[in-house]
């Protein structure tokens, strides 16, 4: 049975790998991290882990690769926000289609899908973290689903009720 | 081939990830051990184990530090002190008789550092400098004074391998007593005349 502190780890590891889409420096951005939390004897705690791991890998890629989304308008916002809620694909696909899809996304977008649909973050929990305002998130995350969805060739689109 | 949503693909995805068993027994080794560090009850415990390593560390290198070849600590003490005792009795005239500092930094220009005056001679008065050399370094020797007239000579020079190996040591060589310490890459050496006994 898996304890508190491996599933915490665990999740930590899965966040490391949305962001590098690579299992060592997975597991190297969360060594770097625990050790860190340890130091500061800081919270064991996901956020806190998931900010150490996202600061040391935003240092290793010296933010070259986050990229400003613009926010879209509030009222287009409100809509994508909506639709985000109940436009959920329906798509076959075998784990290596998707693995090839996710190695298409930036890193910021992979971590946004992690973190909404894996983790079960809200936009404003994603935006606390990224530091990115809630907009922002709702834009990356409408953008990214559709390019994820591209990637892994046209979905069947579910009629919203 | 399995027709789900978006999310459960995802979540399925990453959910098959799994660090490596190696590096989660790391991590969690890691995480014992500053629990121990920081528990007060077995904070003390860990401190000593700590303390009773580094201490048998300690006792274990010594005699190699003093005997390796090449880092002989006391011949190497004993020879700066040496030469710092015969520069200071030789009672060599200053190249640059001055009591400003700064003056005689500009002044001794041929040497490869830039002289300091330390927290020890804080309260002794400036009365000029010299280039000397010690262990074939070139060296400052600063001369100066206490409120009571009695004379001192403080040398510094850019350590080598062997002579920044030492260790803060004072020793008497004949009627002078010589302090010597190492700090920020320099070897200082401080002379004094020892009082005549009775």
């Amino acid at each position: 049975m898996r304890d508190e502190l491996e599933t915490l780890l665990v999740r930590g590891y899965r966040y490391g790998l949305s962001l590098t889409h690579d299992p060592d420096r997975a597991e190297d951005l969360l060594q770097d991290a625990w050790v860190s939390v340890l130091k500061a004897r800081g919270p064991r705690e996901i956020g806190y882990l998931f900010a150490g791991i996202r600061s040391r890998f935003v240092d290793q890629t010296r933010r070259k690769r986050i990229e400003l989304v613009e926010a879209l308008p509030p009222e287009e916002l409100e809509r994508i926000a909506d639709d985000e809620r109940s436009w959920q694909p329906e798509i076959s696909l075998g784990s290596k289609d998707l693995e090839a899809a996710l190695a298409k996304l930036r890193p910021e977008e992979r971590e946004i899908l992690f973190l909404q649909a894996v983790e079960g973050f809200t936009a404003k929990e994603i935006g606390e973290l990224t530091g990115r305002p809630r907009g922002t998130v709702l834009s990356l995350l409408h953008r990214t689903r559709k390019k994820l969805v591209r990637a892994l060739g046209e979905p069947r689109r579910e009629a919203k009720p | 081939m399995k027709s789900d949503s978006l999310d459960e693909h995802l979540r399925a995805h990453y959910r098959a990830e799994q660090p490596s068993e190696g590096l989660l027994d790391r991590m969690r080794s890691i995480a014992e051990l500053e629990d121990a560090a920081a528990s007060p009850r077995r904070r003390g415990l860990f401190l000593s184990a700590v303390l009773a390593a580094t201490l048998a560390f300690v006792l274990w290198s010594l005699p190699w530090i003093s005997q390796a070849p090449g880092i002989p600590q006391e011949s190497m003490l004993r020879a700066v002190a040496e030469e710092i005792a015969l520069n200071h009795e030789g009672h060599y005239e200053p190249d640059v008789p001055s009591a400003e500092f700064s003056l005689i930094v500009a002044a001794l220009d041929r040497l490869d550092f830039q002289p300091v005056l330390p927290e020890r001679a804080a309260d002794l008065e400036l009365v000029g400098a010299r280039y000397c050399s010690l262990q074939g370094n070139i060296a400052a020797q600063l001369q100066l004074r206490d409120d009571a007239g009695k004379r001192f000579t403080l040398y510094q020079a850019r350590h080598g391998e062997q002579i920044g190996k030492l260790l803060p040591a004072e020793l008497d060589v004949g009627t002078t007593h010589v302090e010597v310490w190492t700090h920020r890459g320099l070897v200082f050496g401080l002379a004094s005349t020892l009082a005549p006994k009775p």
